[in-house]
Formats: C-alpha cells, sequence, structure tokens
C-alpha cells in the first residue's frame, strides 16, 4: 500500500474510533441490579399485652440478714389507659399482664404504668415503672455491685409454653452468664451480686430461648445505713448510635451531678454527649473502651436538660440523676420517639416532661382526661427545647405532627422516678415487606 | 516385445483435464494396443473429441459404474483380446507401462491380474499405491502410501489385489468372474474382485517397473458423490464393513452386524482422538448402510466363496509388521527450510516475568472464601455446584424451570481444582488473575512476533494495567475471565487456521471451542466477536474450513438454555450471564493515558507496521467501541481492557519492527516503568474492594437439614423500618445459585405476593393461614436477620408466639425457627436432560484437543507465512 494511503489510513481510522468513544454515549440499558419487589401487608397483629413488673424485691428480708430470703415487699399501683375494655388490678405484687384486643394498635389502645413507694430499712423512695410487652432480648445498662449497690432482676413467663432466660452480665472483668428455666406461668427474682462477684458496675443481657418474657431490674442504693434511693425499671434497650434522654435534673452546683453510664457492647467508641437546656447545648466528648463503660459527670449548670448522645459504634447509655428532697435517684433511659402518646398519670406528683429532637419547631396538642372529662392544651416546642408540665389527670394523650420525647417525671415525698414509655404495638399493620 | 494382445478401456467421467493426459500417454504407449475404448458415463462433449483426436474408439453408454462401464467397453470391443488394460480418466500411464505389464503377464501364466506401481499425479515422485490389501477385519489397506519412491518396493510382486487404475486383467478371468460387481461400494470392488482371482487359483501381482500416474479423483473427493457412493470417509466404511462382510467368517459376521451401533460409538472417541472426526459421520452412514443393505452384502459374500476358498489369500492380508510401520511413517515429517524457530516461554525467560502480576497481587493472596459488592461465595462442595447448574429447575416452589446462570460452568471448572472448598478456588483464581492475563497475552502477541520482548513487554503492560489491577481488585472474576479467554481463543482460532495438518487444525480448533465456551459463558458480547473473527479466518483460510466452523458449538451449546429463556423474560440478559458482573466505571486518567499511548502507536502502526493487522485492530476497535454504546445494556466492565489489548497488539507489531540497540532498550525501559509503575500503584499498594466471607450462609442445623433434602427452603427475614423476605433454599443462596432470571421474574410472580404475607404474618405473630402460607410456599426454616432496629426485636416476640414454630437457636446469622413438623422431603432436584448433551459436546472437544500423534506428527513445521 502506498505511504499516502497508509498515512491517511493512520488519520481517518483512529478519528473514527477515538471520536466514537469520546461522543457515543455510554449504553444505558437496564443492569443486572434487579430491586426487591415491594409490598404492603396489613395482617390482623396479635393480641396487645403488656406486663406490670410487680412489687419492689427484698433480698435477706428487711435487715438483711435472712440468707436465701427473696421476696416482694408491699403492693405495686397499677394504672391503664385503654380505648377497650380492659380488666386491671388497682394494685399488685407479682407481675401482672394486661391484654387489649384490636388491629388498630398503640398506647391509645394500652398502657398502663406501676408506681410503689417504699420506706424500709434498707430502701427507701418511690420506684415507678412503665408497663412494658414483653421481649425476648435486651440490655439493661443500670447493673450495680458492690457496697451499698444492688442489682434484682425479675423475670415473668407469661406464656403457654418453657422457655429458658439467659442473663449476661458484661462488666469490665468479662462476661459472665446464666441460665435459668422459666416454666409457662412462672416468674423469677433473681439477685445478680453472686453473679457479678466483684464488679460494680455492669450492664445485663437478657434473652429468652422461647417466647418473649417480662423483665424487671430493680436498684437499691443506700450509704451505710442511709438508703438513698430505689429504682425500677422493665424498660430494655438496644444498643445504637444515638440515644435521646430526658428529663435530666441538675442540680444546684456543689450537689451531685447526674451520671452518665455508656457502654460499648462490641468495639470501642467515640461518644458525642450534648446537653440542651435553656442555657443553650453543651457538649461532652469521651471514649467508651471495647466491651467496657465509661461515665461521664454531666457538669451543668441547674435545670433540666434534654441529652443527645450520639457514637461512631453502637452503644448502650443511661442516666442515674440523683433527687436531693425527698432523697431518691432514678435511673432515665434512652426513650423512643412518639408521634401520639397515650399515658395514665399516676396518683403521685408528676409533671410530664415533653422534648422536641428535631432542628425544627413543633406543635403538640396535650389531651388530658379526668373523670372522663377531657381538657385540651397546645404547646409550642423550639428545636432541641423541652418542657415539663405538671399534670394531676387520670391519663393523657400527647399528639403532634412532628416527633417528639415524653417522660414522667415522679417528684413526690415520698420519692423521686422517672417513667420512659415505650410504643405498645404489635407488627402487622401497613406492613412493607421486600421481597426478593 | 512382447506379443500380448491388449485392448485397454479407459473409463471417464467428467475429468476432462486428466482424461487429455490420459490419452495422449496411451497413444505413446510402446506395446501395441489393439484397440483403445473410452467409456465416457458422463456424456462428457469433451471426451468425444479428445477420444477422436486420438483415433480411439468412444462409447457413452450413460451414467453407469464403473464394473458395468468396464463391461460396456469390452462389449465395444472389435476383436476379443487375451488381455484388457483398464485405465480411469485420471490414471496417465508411461510409455512402457503397458509394455512392462505385459512382459510379466507372459513370464507368469499362473497370473490374472497385474497391476502398476501407481505414482502421485502431482509429485510423480511419490507412490501412491502399490498394490492393495486387508487387514484381518477386512479393513482396506494401501501396502505402500505415500512414500517416496526410490525403488526400495520394486521387489514387491504377489499382493491380494490391485487397483482397477492401471489393471491390466486377463479377459477371459474378467468375463469368467462376471467382472466388477456394482453392487458393492466403489473402493471394495477392486478388492473384491482380485479377492475372487485369487479365490479362483490366479496370482495377483504388482509389477513395480510399470508406472502409471494417478491423480486418485474418487479418493481425493473430487468426482460426484453419486458416482463414488458417498464421500471418501463414507465409502471407506462401506467397503470395510463390505469386505468383512465377504472375508470374515459367518459365525463373526452376524455378530459384527449387530454390533455396528456399538461399534460406532465406541469408535467416536477415537476418532476424536485421532483428530479424524469426519470418520464418525463416515462410520454412522456405514453402519445404517449395512443394515439396510445387508441382504446384498450378503450375496456378494456367497459370490466370492463360490470362487473358491479364501484360506490361501490370508497370508496376503496385511501383516502386524506393516500396520506397525504405516503407523510409525505417520510421525516422519518434511522439514522447512528457514523457518523461524519461535522461543517457548521457559527459552525465551517470559515465565519469569510471570512473578510480577503475581507481586502486584499480594494484597488478594488467598486465605479463604472471598466477597465482593457483586461476588458472594461459592457452593461449599463441587457436588453442590454442580447440582446449581445442572439443575433442571430451580428450586423455587415446585421448581421453576429456569436455567442456571452460565457463568456457574467456569465456577465448575474451578470446583474442579478444589472440590471440597470452591470459594478458596475462587479466591486463588481471582489471585492470580493478572498472571494468566499476562500468559494468555503472552501467547496472543505469538502471533504477531516470535521475538521475546515484543512478547513479555505488552503482555506484562496489560497485565499489571489499571483497568485488570482494578477488576481484580473489585472482585471481577466473570470480566478477567473474559479477558483471558477471549485472547486464548483468538490466538487457538488463528493457530488452527494456519494449521498445516488438518489434525492439528481440529486440535487448534477443539482447544478454541473449549476456550470459547468459557468466553461465550463469561461475556457473549466477546464470543460473538470471535465468532465473526472465525467467519474472517474461514474467508482467509478455506481449506481450514471445515474444522474452523465447529468453533462456536460449545460456547452456543453452553450458552442455548440462557439464550432461549431470556428470549422470553428480558432479551438484553441474553448478554449478561452471571449476577456476579460488575457495573463499568468510567476509566481515570491512568487508564486513559495507556489507551491513549496505545493509540498512538496504534495509529503509527498503520505506517510503520503491517497496515492490514493495524487497520484489522482499529476496525476491530471500532467494534468494540460502537457495541459498548449500543449495547442493550449498562456496559461491560471488560471493554476498556479489550480495546487496550487491541492497542498492545498493534504496538506490539510496531515493536517488533524496531532494531536498534538503543531503541530497544529504551523501549524495554518505558514498558518496565509504565507495568511497574501500574503495579505497584493499582496492585501492591492499593486497598482490595473485597473482602473474606464465611462459605456457610445458613445456620448449621439448616446445612445438615439441606445435605439430606435439597429442597429445603428457609424464609430470611430481615426486620427494620420495613421487612425484606428473602427465600433461600438449600444451604443458603451461593453465588452458583444465584440466578438473575429468577430475580428478574420474581417481582411479577405470584410467589412473591404470597412470601410477602407470609413475612407479614410472622412478623405480626398472627398464625391465622401461616400454615397454609408455608406449605404454599415450602418454608421449613424461618431466620431472622440480626439488628438493633426495635421492630426486629418484636418481630422476635411474635415469631416465638408462633405454635406451628420452634425455636431452633441463635447464631451470627440470627434467631432460627424450623416447622414443628419438620420432614425431609423425597424429592431431590433432577438433572437437566441437556445438560447430558452438553457435557457430551465439550467431551467429544476435550477428546479432539487432547494432543496425539496425528497432531505431534511434524509438530515442528509451521505454515510459512
Amino acid at each position: 500500500m502506498k505511504i499516502f494511503a497508509r498515512a491517511l489510513l493512520a488519520l481517518l481510522l483512529p478519528a473514527l474510533v477515538i471520536s466514537g468513544y469520546v461522543f457515543l454515549p455510554a449504553a444505558q440499558g437496564p443492569s443486572q441490579e434487579i430491586a426487591a419487589a415491594e409490598f404492603q401487608v396489613s395482617v390482623d397483629p396479635a393480641d396487645l399485652e403488656i406486663v406490670c413488673a410487680g412489687a419492689l424485691i427484698e433480698v435477706g428480708g428487711e435487715d438483711g440478714t435472712d440468707l436465701d430470703l427473696i421476696e416482694r415487699v408491699g403492693e405495686a399501683g397499677v394504672r391503664a389507659v385503654s380505648t377497650e375494655e380492659i380488666s386491671v388490678p388497682p394494685t399488685t405484687v407479682p407481675s401482672v399482664p394486661i391484654e387489649a384486643k384490636s388491629s388498630q394498635q398503640s398506647t391509645e389502645l394500652l398502657s398502663a404504668i406501676q408506681t410503689q413507694a417504699v420506706a424500709r430499712e434498707r430502701a427507701n423512695g418511690l420506684a415507678a415503672s412503665f408497663c412494658e410487652q414483653p421481649i425476648t432480648s435486651g440490655w439493661f445498662i443500670a447493673g450495680a455491685s458492690g457496697v451499698g449497690n444492688e442489682s434484682i432482676l425479675s423475670a415473668a413467663n407469661w406464656n403457654d409454653v418453657d422457655t429458658q432466660l439467659i442473663v449476661e452480665l458484661h462488666s469490665p472483668g468479662g462476661t459472665v452468664s446464666e441460665r435459668y428455666a422459666l416454666a409457662a406461668g412462672q416468674e423469677r427474682l433473681i439477685t445478680l451480686a453472686p453473679l457479678a462477684a466483684l464488679a460494680s458496675v455492669y450492664a445485663i443481657r437478657v434473652e429468652s430461648t422461647g417466647p418473649g418474657i417480662a423483665v424487671a431490674l430493680q436498684n437499691r442504693w443506700s450509704r451505710g445505713l442511709t438508703p438513698l434511693g430505689v429504682e425500677l425499671t422493665s424498660t430494655t434497650q438496644l444498643p445504637a448510635l444515638q440515644h435521646w434522654i430526658q428529663p435530666v435534673s441538675v442540680l444546684a452546683e456543689g450537689y451531685q451531678p447526674p451520671i452518665l453510664r455508656l457502654f460499648s457492647p462490641a468495639e470501642a467508641a467515640e461518644v458525642v454527649v450534648t446537653a440542651f437546656g435553656s442555657e443553650g447545648p453543651e457538649l461532652f466528648r469521651t471514649v467508651v473502651p471495647e466491651a467496657g463503660f465509661a461515665e461521664l459527670n454531666l457538669e451543668l449548670g441547674a435545670g433540666t436538660y434534654l441529652i443527645k448522645v450520639e457514637s461512631n459504634v453502637e452503644v448502650l447509655a443511661g442516666v442515674r440523676n440523683p433527687a436531693l428532697d425527698p432523697l431518691d435517684y432514678a435511673w432515665i433511659y434512652p426513650q423512643q420517639l412518639f408521634t401520639s402518646l397515650a399515658l395514665p398519670v399516676p396518683s403521685y406528683k408528676t409533671s410530664l416532661w415533653l422534648a422536641n429532637p428535631g432542628a425544627l419547631a413543633i406543635s403538640l396538642t396535650l389531651a388530658t382526661t379526668t373523670n372522663d372529662r377531657v381538657s385540651y392544651q397546645t404547646l409550642e416546642l423550639g428545636p432541641f427545647e423541652s418542657t415539663g408540665i405538671p399534670v394531676s389527670s387520670d391519663s393523657l394523650l400527647v399528639q403532634s405532627a412532628g416527633e417528639f420525647l415524653a417522660a414522667l417525671e415522679l417528684l413526690d415525698g415520698a420519692g423521686y422516678a422517672v417513667i420512659g414509655p415505650s410504643e405498645n404495638k404489635n407488627l402487622g399493620e401497613d406492613l412493607v415487606v421486600s421481597v426478593r | 516385445m512382447s506379443s500380448l494382445s491388449v485392448a485397454a478401456i479407459v473409463v471417464s467421467h467428467a475429468a476432462g483435464e486428466y482424461l487429455e493426459k490420459t490419452l495422449q500417454d496411451l497413444a505413446n504407449q510402446t506395446h501395441q494396443l489393439q484397440q483403445v475404448v473410452v467409456v465416457d458415463t458422463a456424456g462428457d462433449e469433451q471426451a468425444v473429441a479428445l477420444a477422436s483426436s486420438h483415433g480411439f474408439s468412444l462409447i457413452q453408454p450413460g451414467d453407469l459404474k464403473l464394473g458395468a462401464a468396464i463391461d460396456a467397453g469390452i462389449m465395444a470391443l472389435g476383436t476379443s483380446p487375451s488381455w484388457i488394460w483398464i485405465l480411469h480418466d485420471d490414471s496417465a500411464p508411461e510409455p512402457q507401462a503397458l509394455e512392462r505389464l505385459a512382459r510379466a503377464a507372459e513370464i507368469s501364466p499362473s497370473v490374472a491380474v497385474i497391476g502398476p506401481k501407481l505414482l502421485s499425479w502431482e509429485k510423480p515422485i511419490e507412490i501412491q499405491q502399490m498394490g492393495l490389501t486387508i487387514t484381518q477385519t477386512g479393513k482396506p489397506f494401501l501396502l505402500v502410501s505415500r512414500e517416496y519412491d526410490q525403488g526400495q518396493h520394486d521387489s514387491t510382486g504377489d499382493t491380494l489385489a490391485v487397483s482397477t487404475a492401471g489393471m491390466l486383467v486377463s479377459l477371459g478371468l474378467w468375463q469368467k468372474l462376471g467382472g466388477l460387481n456394482d453392487a458393492s461400494p466403489v473402493f471394495a470392488q477392486d478388492l473384491e474382485f482380485c479377492l475372487k482371482a485369487r479365490a479362483s487359483g490366479f496370482r495377483v501381482i504388482v509389477e513395480a517397473s510399470a508406472r502409471v500416474n494417478h491423480a486418485g479423483l474418487s479418493m481425493a473427493t473430487k468426482r460426484r458423490k453419486s458416482w463414488v457412493g458417498g464421500n471418501r470417509r463414507q465409502g471407506l466404511a462401506k467397503a470395510h464393513i463390505h469386505l468383512a462382510t465377504a472375508t470374515l467368517p459367518l459365525a463373526l459376521v452376524i455378530p459384527l452386524y449387530l454390533l455396528l451401533p456399538l461399534a460406532f460409538l465406541v469408535s467416536i472417541p477415537k476418532h476424536l482422538l485421532a483428530k479424524d472426526p469426519g470418520r464418525i459421520y463416515g462410520q454412522l452412514t456405514g453402519w445404517l448402510w449395512a443394515w439396510f443393505t445387508a441382504p446384498k452384502r450378503l450375496a456378494a459374500r456367497r459370490q466370492l466363496r463360490a470362487s473358491g476358498s479364501l484360506s490361501p489369500t490370508r497370508s496376503l492380508y496385511a501383516s502386524r509388521a506393516q500396520l506397525a510401520r504405516r503407523r510409525s511413517l505417520r510421525f516422519e515429517y518434511e522439514t522447512v527450510s528457514g523457518q523461524e524457530e519461535a522461543k517457548g516461554i521457559l527459552a525465551s525467560g517470559a515465565l519469569w516475568f510471570a512473578l510480577l502480576p503475581l507481586v502486584a497481587s499480594i494484597p488478594l493472596f488467598p486465605s479463604g472464601p472471598i466477597g465482593s459488592e457483586n461476588l458472594r461465595a461459592l457452593g461449599r462442595s463441587f457436588e453442590s455446584i454442580w447440582i446449581s447448574t445442572a439443575g433442571s429447575l430451580q428450586p423455587y416452589l415446585g421448581g421453576v424451570a429456569l436455567p442456571a446462570e452460565p457463568f456457574n460452568w467456569f465456577y465448575l471448572l474451578l470446583a474442579l481444582f478444589s472440590p471440597a472448598s470452591p470459594s478458596l478456588a475462587l479466591a486463588s483464581y481471582l489471585f492470580i488473575a493478572p498472571t494468566l492475563v499476562y500468559l494468555s497475552a503472552w501467547f496472543l502477541l505469538g502471533t504477531v512476533s516470535q521475538k521475546p520482548l515484543v512478547r513479555i513487554m505488552p503482555a506484562l503492560i496489560l497485565a499489571l494495567s489499571p483497568l485488570v489491577l482494578q477488576l481484580q481488585h473489585r472482585g471481577g472474576v466473570v470480566e478477567l475471565t473474559a479477558l483471558v479467554f477471549a485472547m486464548l481463543t483468538t490466538r487457538l482460532l488463528v493457530s488452527s487456521a494456519n494449521a498445516f495438518s488438518p489434525a492439528r487444525s481440529w486440535r487448534w480448533v477443539a482447544l478454541a471451542g473449549l476456550t470459547g465456551a468459557v468466553l461465550a459463558v463469561s461475556s457473549p458480547f466477546l464470543f460473538l466477536l470471535a465468532l465473526l473473527g472465525s467467519v474472517v479466518l474461514i474467508a482467509m483460510r478455506p481449506s481450514r474450513a471445515l474444522a474452523l466452523v465447529w468453533f462456536g458449538i460449545p460456547g452456543l451449546v453452553l450458552l442455548l438454555p440462557w439464550l432461549v429463556a431470556t428470549a422470553e423474560i428480558d432479551i438484553p440478559l441474553a448478554l449478561v450471564t452471571s449476577s456476579a458482573r460488575l457495573q463499568p466505571l468510567p476509566p481515570e486518567t491512568t487508564s486513559l493515558a495507556l489507551l491513549g499511548l496505545t493509540a498512538l502507536a496504534a495509529a503509527l502502526a498503520i505506517v510503520f507496521a503491517r497496515t492490514y493487522l493495524a487497520a484489522g485492530v482499529w476496525v476491530l476497535a471500532g467494534v468494540v467501541v460502537i457495541g459498548q454504546s449500543l449495547l442493550p445494556i449498562s456496559g461491560l466492565a471488560e471493554l476498556p481492557a479489550v480495546l487496550l489489548i487491541l492497542g498492545l497488539i498493534a504496538t506490539a507489531d510496531l515493536a517488533s519492527n524496531i532494531t536498534a540497540k538503543v531503541a530497544v532498550s529504551l523501549a524495554t525501559i518505558s514498558a518496565l516503568g509504565i507495568a511497574a509503575f501500574g503495579g505497584y500503584v493499582y496492585g501492591f499498594a492499593s486497598q482490595p474492594g473485597i473482602s473474606a466471607v464465611q462459605d456457610r450462609q445458613l445456620p448449621a442445623l439448616v446445612v445438615a437439614f439441606a445435605d439430606v433434602d435439597q429442597m429445603t427452603r428457609t424464609l430470611k427475614l430481615e426486620v427494620g423500618e420495613s421487612v425484606a423476605a428473602e427465600l433461600v433454599w438449600g444451604d443458603g443462596i451461593s453465588q452458583d445459585e444465584v440466578n438473575l432470571l429468577y430475580e428478574r421474574t420474581l417481582p411479577d410472580s405470584q410467589l412473591s405476593v404470597t412470601l410477602a404475607q407470609l413475612a407479614g404474618s410472622l412478623v405480626a405473630g398472627n398464625s391465622a393461614g401461616v400454615a397454609e402460607l408455608m406449605k404454599a410456599t415450602s418454608v421449613d426454616f424461618i431466620l431472622l436477620a440480626p439488628s438493633t432496629h426495635p421492630a426486629r426485636s418484636e418481630a422476635e416476640v411474635s415469631l416465638s408466639t408462633l405454635a406451628l414454630l420452634q425455636s431452633s437457636g441463635e447464631s451470627e446469622f440470627g434467631v432460627l425457627y424450623r416447622l414443628d413438623e419438620l420432614q425431609a422431603s423425597s424429592s431431590d432436584l433432577s438433572t437437566s436432560g441437556f445438560v447430558n448433551v452438553q457435557l457430551a459436546l465439550l467431551a467429544a472437544y476435550l477428546l479432539l484437543a487432547i494432543p496425539t500423534p496425528a497432531t505431534i506428527r511434524g509438530y515442528r513445521r509451521v505454515r510459512s507465512r
């Protein structure tokens, strides 16, 4: 071939191919990635069942000298609110299940709390708790042993079949595990001191190998012969990257500050804590070691705060909040976000604390019912703002277009307690199921 | 001078150019012929003119067979001679041929049939034939064939038979024996006639001093097939059966006929190994022909036996020594002078450079099963991959008739190397993939140049290029396989087209077929290009067309079920044969720079190297670029690397012209620098996008149950803001069990609706209808995946309340529940019938690809370029 023809080819062919490469658009056909099909499925959820934890538990009798004695003392008052006809005992000693049947499930269908004031030699204060749905697994962060501290676990199996309860104590010294058989209808009171050995603080993981069970953790704190308070919760939590905790009340300077306890089950976590109060947000940073705890004194000005906990790995959180008058304390745990919440109001002096975790202001409607008479109140909450409203009705209903946090703070002569509610709902309605 | 009266009978059948020479040489015979009769069976005008020009008699009795044509010639003789000399239109005798034959006839009164030494028409120094015989099984056997005539066989005398080409035969004997039996196959007629002569007590000899040049048009299949009775192989097969029927004892003949189908089947691998697949068809037609014409064969046997005893003839059958000698002669070859000797991978030092891609791949050193964005672990064993590949039904519901992804065949191949842990084999494959790219590129560049550096450096640049290493680091098993096998297939196809013997061509094409099959299952688009390439090669080398046309069959057969299914479901998926394919990413700067550099060299190659090669490369690049844009799917990730390969081919051709030492050194250093940069930045120092995964994907209980019951199904639930339900079968969805077609059809199927409803009921803890839904979906286990979402805990409570489920513990896979009354199903997955066809075909190509004496023979020869 002549050199001229070659040169022409050498210009023409590359020009055509390169311009094709540059200018021809890439194929835009379907790829092999196929989206899963999504379906809206509605099924009748199971009957809504919640369980109240029962009366407080005492180990070793009133003076603590009766070895192997573990028993409930006094009675817990139970209050419930429901849109259906339900049967609720006014007081209870053992744990008690409450059931309601409807496909529209929420706290409006069924919501209950229990309260108990106790004044014993070694235990004094107010213990209040939200009555929770049974669970198959969950965590408590507030385990404590050692001088003046006692943690007791109660577990009840209100099902027709037996199950096994696995209790794991996670402390910086390691993990201790124990199994307990729970027959159908049986409840167990378990003192955790033998399991905790020398660990002063620990997180407790509970798991049922069978159906869901009701589990509650009771804490007692004393110094010498002075009881400093009792605390009860049946709300378990799961490790998460973000938690909201309120209302954290800080006493005047010089008094013991609230302590934020953090536990990271899997790996070391870097945690940022933001306290939103009337003086604006304050930041704390800490590192939680792998399978270890961090306790952070929330040195804040006097007032009530909304605490936001953010972490790079999933952690558990809880705030131990002391009260001076009366002398008592409460553990405040991470709370759920609601758009609608119904709660019975305890007979003690109570404040409803509402908080806005969002960056936009929200409007809330509070409906309180006293002897079937409903009165309404509208509230505006700015970004990260919280407010406490004294309530003395039989029940209350809070609704909002935006998400909010809610807790009942009981501060009475009998003691101090915080009830953190959670949604009462079985899955079923309007489920979105993607099939792969 | 002999006084023997001889008349020549020339049988002509449409071979004008040969007939002219034959008649000319006949006219020049030193022994006077009494008469020459040309029997033209084709009604050819040219034959009439030629006969008349020499003054020979000519008859045109019509389209007769050879025996009848000779008889017609005898009938046309004016006076009866004592001998007739039979010639074919393609057998030109030397002037003294008849004289010497006649003298031999006079010397030996017992001799009634004499044959000349038949020499090759094209190459008269080569003996084509010197007497015929048969083997103990009745197979025709040439005593001497394709040997240079150095007088080494001139002592040959008595033989079992001679060819009718140049046969001098006593007319009396001819008439007594009834001439040739036209009911016999053409290639058996002369043997049968001579056997009769022998049985009648006459001798058959070869007179070596009488020489006839013979074109052998019948053997060379240059005659009309109907006249010869099929092609050469069919003719030989028929002749074999016919002579076996005639010569074997009756006690063996009947079993022989009964066992012909078996013999046909047994002969298939033999013919494939011998690189002579054409004989398979001949064997088949021979068998059918034998069965349908058995009475004629038996009649011919009776006729032969009526001539006398065949026992004395057995001493003239081919001896073991003769058979062994024939085999050994096949290994002789003619050396070609001035041939460029290619250095192998060891001698050239190319193998040492293969270490560099291995070093660059160190971050991917295999230690266990791996996974990436689109890649899962493989099945736990060879058997499990086999089941998912060969199963006739995908195990959903009662079975959905969807073919497995074609790339599973490659996983199956990998699993052969590590049957107990295929995932490890996959990880190892990914580790060595750039090395394989290097080796296959080196192999491919052998078609461009034999200079070691010209082959090594571009191959190294390719293997350590960002385009290849990024595919490796993303887990692009499919794309890398497509690259490796595209290069191997191309080289093998070129080798097949350039092979100097049909046997070698068959072997190369079989290898190309097998590598093409892997190419087809990894990249149908590139396979299509390879098919087009084979068509181009056929056009360039028609003599190898018979072998080359078979190239695409294994690939097409492996793809066929997928193509049929995608035609019904989603046509673009025909181009995506594996869900492990990567999404293409736009080439980054270094890759573009490398492509630009090779494009520049490829442009220069048009001017300074082989223009047609470089232009071909550019045309192919254009096809790839257009294909990349027009493909009905969103791109193929290997195509930029294909462009680089094309550029490097042209670059290598350009580089092969560099002779100055300084320039060679500079080019080598530059190439090494480019390769080392790519290898370090994109290989050694790069973080792989793949990670270790488990090859067990479900709890041990499910896996153990799946070992017993292949139809085990597990509904995996992931509960969060929404519920994700996935139906998993067997011991978990491994990479070989993922199916694009299933995923494509699932959203529209009733199964999805049923699964969604079941998932909803389960997470709600609503037992109403759950038993029916589980039965409808055949779910045995429910697996609730781990999650920290609160809804997951609620779902766990709900599941735990369902009486028909039994909690079976928690593991890293989640909480497992099983049906309370779990029973292993009796049905196992059946194997698709078509898989047997696919396997048989692959086995056939494998046999054809195995090197045997037929391909080793003369392996040093290459076709001169």
